[in-house]
Parts: structure tokens; C-alpha cells; sequence
């Protein structure tokens, strides 16, 4: 076998390792990827949320169109990768601040494990979301308007279920690390709302994900600084009240 | 440490039983006793190598399982569906299984299993076989009503029932082989069935009609499967042949 065919095989297997270990979540064994000289295991995690959250985006967009599944294969990691880098520092912070034992560069890949774990779940069930979506009355059906709403409602429960997931692992891993469940809640709730802000704005900035039937096929909304995710949120919110 | 140990679990009807394991060249009919009186049997097979020779028979009688009920199931319209019916309820089920089979690894690592991609790819087809095993119990009771009926919403709702059943007997199997796996946490397997099921019904929607008669092999039209449902229901774009 040529070396380089066996250096691939290698690389590969030790990514399928590193996969089983990221679903297994045992606390005593991700605590060893936060260590300095674990740089593969940093590579790893990129891999599994680029693979994982790239093919899901790929598979919410499809419904809208074959260019519309490009576009969302690339922002869905992109908008991971931008919320863990833009509350790189505000995480490491707040975890410092609550008494972790970690520094900022623990505290990143510690939340790049989390994200990894998320994307791998997404990535399982991409088939499952494909077909649905192939199954699915088409875009310019009449029922459109109801498919549009079932993927929507579907992505919800995938996301939540796949970030419900992979924050159990998460806080396992904080409570290995700081030995109390009460610091390890602190720190995770205050990571969840650091994320929730950013990765809420980052998301209407970058959408649309799945695509409005009406709305052209874009990469990016004109504007897409115009508005805010929180604000609109609110509006809808008030809108059902009244 | 204490903070992570696990209750003991509660000994399971599966573990009293006695261990054993099938023989180098067991025959069907011992898979098929083995799949329903040892189910540790066919996981020993699975532990001990030569996971080819156990797929290929599992999936040898879980074709017949699945082909003999699609005839009972085409039976009920005759024609077209003789041929139709059971090769859209295996080529169907197998699919089912192929797009949730990676969930279902995922989510098995996710319980801590210690299987590796191959064994539980097997355990999945392993369910599945101990399914159309069940689905053919049930196909004498399936013929018996296909022949006395014209209403399809009614055959149609009695096959979900024997298909609920069997794929409940199934999934026992494959949480009792899990278990031996050292699964910790069975709760996302449990998750990964609703999704299996949603998918089996979505799948023989998007294959219909397996009852009744259409024009088509395939549909044009794209449904959900409960506004399928709603629609045999009010028997919309529904023809039942005559049977002679």
C-alpha cells in the first residue's frame, strides 16, 4: 500500500475514533481533548461540525432548491463556527469567572465539543430529513405553504433534540471538570445565554436557511444587518397576543 | 466516582434464559428460533466473527418474511398488486432501514454502546428480520380479512396494527442485544424508534398504493402519510378493484 493511502487510513480511522468518542461523551475521555497537546482532537471536532452541519444544511435547503442546499451547507457551520470564535473570549471569561479550572483555549474546545456532538446528530439524520424533504408537496404546489411549515417544525425538533443532546454531554464534562454540578450549571447556563445572543443574531444575519417559497434564492438577504433576531421574535410575539 | 455509578439493572426475561449459541452452519429455521426463544444466540454469532454468513441469512428470511406478507397484502386488490404489493413492501422496508440506520448507530453510541458500525448494522437487520417473522404469524389473519372486506381505510388500519405489533416485538430484541453491548443510556434509542416508525410510514406512502389500485406504480403527487390517511379515509383518488 502506497504511504499515502496508509496515512489516509489512518487519519480516517482516528477520525472514527474520536467520532464514537464525542457520541459516547464519557467525561473522563473528552476531559483529555481539552489538554494542550490534544491539537488533532481540536481538528477532529472542526471536522464533525464542517461534515455533520454542512450535509444537514444541505438537506433543509434542498426543499427550496438545489442552489439554496449549497448555500445552507456552507452557512450552517459557519454560523457554529462564528458563534463559538465570537464568544470565544465571553465564555472563557464567564467560566474563569464562575471558578472553572480551564483558560479561554479549554473553554473554546469545550463548546467545539458540544457543537461537534451536535452536528454528528444532525448529520445522522440527514437522510431522514432528505427523503422527508423529498416527500414533501413541491415548492410551487398548492400545499407548499404547509411543507414549508412541517420542515420548519421538523428542524426544530431536530436542532433541539441534537442541542438538548449535546449540552447533557456538555455538562457532564463541566461537572468531571470542576467537580460540583452547581458550578458546572452556572457555566453552562451562562454559555447557553452567550450563545443564545449571538447565535440568534448571527442566525437572522445569515439567513435564510431553509428558504421562503415566495423569496428569491439567495446567499444572503439584501440588508442582512437590517433587523434584529430578538426583535422580531418579539413582534411575532406580540402579534399572537393581540 | 460514586456520582457515576450505575443502578444494577433489573434482570430481564432475556437474561434468564440460557445462554447459547448458534452452531457454524445453523439453518434458517434455527435463526428464526433463535431471533424468538435466545436472542442472545444470534448476539453471541454476531460477538464470535463471521458477521457475513449472519447477515446474509438474516437477510434472506427477512426478504421472505417481508415478500410472503406483501402477497397477503396484494391479495386484497389482486391484479397488478400480486407483483407490486411485496416488492414495494421490501424494497420499502429495506430503504427505511438504510436511511435510519446511521441515527441509529449514532444514537446507540450516544447510549454508550460498545458496538462497532458493522455489529449494528446487523442488530438493526436482526430487528427487522424478528419483525417479518412476526408479519408472517400474522398473515393468515392479514388473507382472512383481505378476502372479507372491500374497505381499504379498515384493511389498511388492521395491517398498522400487525405492523405496530411486530415492529414492537422487534424493537425488544434490539434493546435486550443493546443491553449486552453495555448500552448506559437507552433513552436515544428510544427516540431513534418514533423516528424509524415516522420513516416506515412515510416510506409506504411515498410507495403507494400497495391496497387498492391506481393508474401509476408510483404516485405523481407528493403526501405526507396522515393526509394520505385522511384521504383514504374520505376514500379520495382511492379505486378498490372488484375482485373476482
Amino acid at each position: 500500500m502506497e504511504s499515502w493511502q496508509l496515512i489516509l487510513e489512518l487519519f480516517m480511522e482516528k477520525l472514527w475514533q474520536d467520532l464514537i468518542e464525542l457520541c459516547k461523551g464519557k467525561p473522563e475521555e473528552l476531559s483529555l481533548w481539552m489538554d494542550s497537546g490534544a491539537k488533532t482532537k481540536l481538528y477532529s471536532c472542526l471536522f464533525w461540525i464542517i461534515l455533520g452541519s454542512g450535509v444537514y444544511g444541505a438537506t433543509i435547503g434542498l426543499w427550496r432548491a438545489p442552489m439554496q442546499a449549497s448555500f445552507v451547507a456552507i452557512k450552517f457551520p459557519l454560523l457554529i463556527l462564528l458563534t463559538t470564535l465570537g464568544n470565544g473570549i465571553l465564555n472563557g471569561i464567564l467560566a474563569q469567572l464562575l471558578g472553572a479550572p480551564i483558560n479561554f483555549r479549554q473553554s473554546i474546545i469545550a463548546v467545539l465539543i458540544s457543537f461537534a456532538v451536535a452536528s454528528i446528530i444532525l448529520g445522522s439524520l440527514s437522510p431522514l430529513i432528505c427523503f422527508m424533504v423529498l416527500n414533501a408537496p413541491a415548492m410551487d404546489s398548492e400545499k407548499a405553504a404547509n411543507a414549508h411549515t412541517l420542515i420548519i417544525l421538523s428542524d426544530v425538533v431536530v436542532i433541539a433534540f441534537a442541542g438538548i443532546t449535546a449540552n447533557l454531554h456538555l455538562f457532564r464534562l463541566l461537572e468531571f471538570i470542576n467537580k460540583s454540578k452547581l458550578r458546572a450549571s452556572q457555566i453552562l447556563f451562562a454559555w447557553l445565554a452567550g450563545n443564545l445572543l449571538l447565535g440568534g443574531q448571527l442566525s437572522w444575519i445569515l439567513r435564510p436557511f431553509i428558504g421562503t417559497p415566495t423569496a428569491a434564492v439567495e446567499f444572503l438577504r439584501v440588508n442582512p444587518f437590517d433587523g434584529n433576531f430578538f426583535e422580531i421574535v418579539w413582534n411575532m410575539l406580540i402579534e399572537i397576543i393581540r | 466516582m460514586e456520582e457515576y455509578k450505575m443502578n444494577a439493572p433489573e434482570k430481564k426475561i432475556e437474561d434468564q434464559v440460557v445462554e447459547k449459541s448458534l452452531p457454524e452452519n445453523a439453518t434458517a429455521l434455527q435463526y428464526v428460533e433463535a431471533l424468538l426463544k435466545t436472542p442472545q444466540a444470534i448476539v453471541n454469532r454476531m460477538k464470535g466473527g463471521k458477521l457475513i454468513s449472519v447477515l446474509t441469512t438474516l437477510l434472506g428470511i427477512l426478504s421472505f418474511g417481508f415478500l410472503a406478507y406483501g402477497l397477503i397484502a396484494g391479495s386484497f386488490s389482486g391484479g397488478e398488486q400480486w407483483i407490486a404489493a411485496p416488492l414495494k413492501i421490501w424494497i420499502g422496508l429495506l430503504l427505511t432501514a438504510l436511511f435510519c440506520f446511521p441515527s441509529f448507530y449514532i444514537f446507540s453510541c450516544l447510549g454508550q454502546a460498545d458496538i462497532s458500525l458493522k455489529e449494528a448494522f446487523i442488530l438493526m437487520i436482526a430487528g427487522l428480520t424478528l419483525v417479518s417473522i412476526l408479519l408472517i404469524g400474522f398473515a393468515p389473519v392479514a388473507w382472512v380479512f383481505s378476502q372479507s372486506t372491500n374497505g381499504i381505510a379498515f384493511m389498511g388500519f388492521f395491517h398498522l396494527i400487525f405492523w405496530f405489533i411486530s415492529v414492537a416485538f422487534g424493537l425488544r430484541f434490539v434493546f435486550a442485544a443493546l443491553r449486552k453491548y453495555n448500552t448506559k443510556y437507552l433513552v436515544y434509542v428510544r427516540f431513534w424508534v418514533v423516528i424509524f416508525i415516522i420513516t416506515s410510514l412515510q416510506m409506504m406512502t411515498a410507495l403507494r398504493p400497495i391496497l387498492g389500485t391506481s393508474d401509476e406504480l408510483l404516485p405523481k403527487e407528493k403526501k405526507f402519510f396522515i393526509e394520505h390517511w385522511g384521504d383514504c379515509m374520505d376514500m379520495k383518488d382511492v379505486k378498490v378493484e372488484i375482485r373476482k
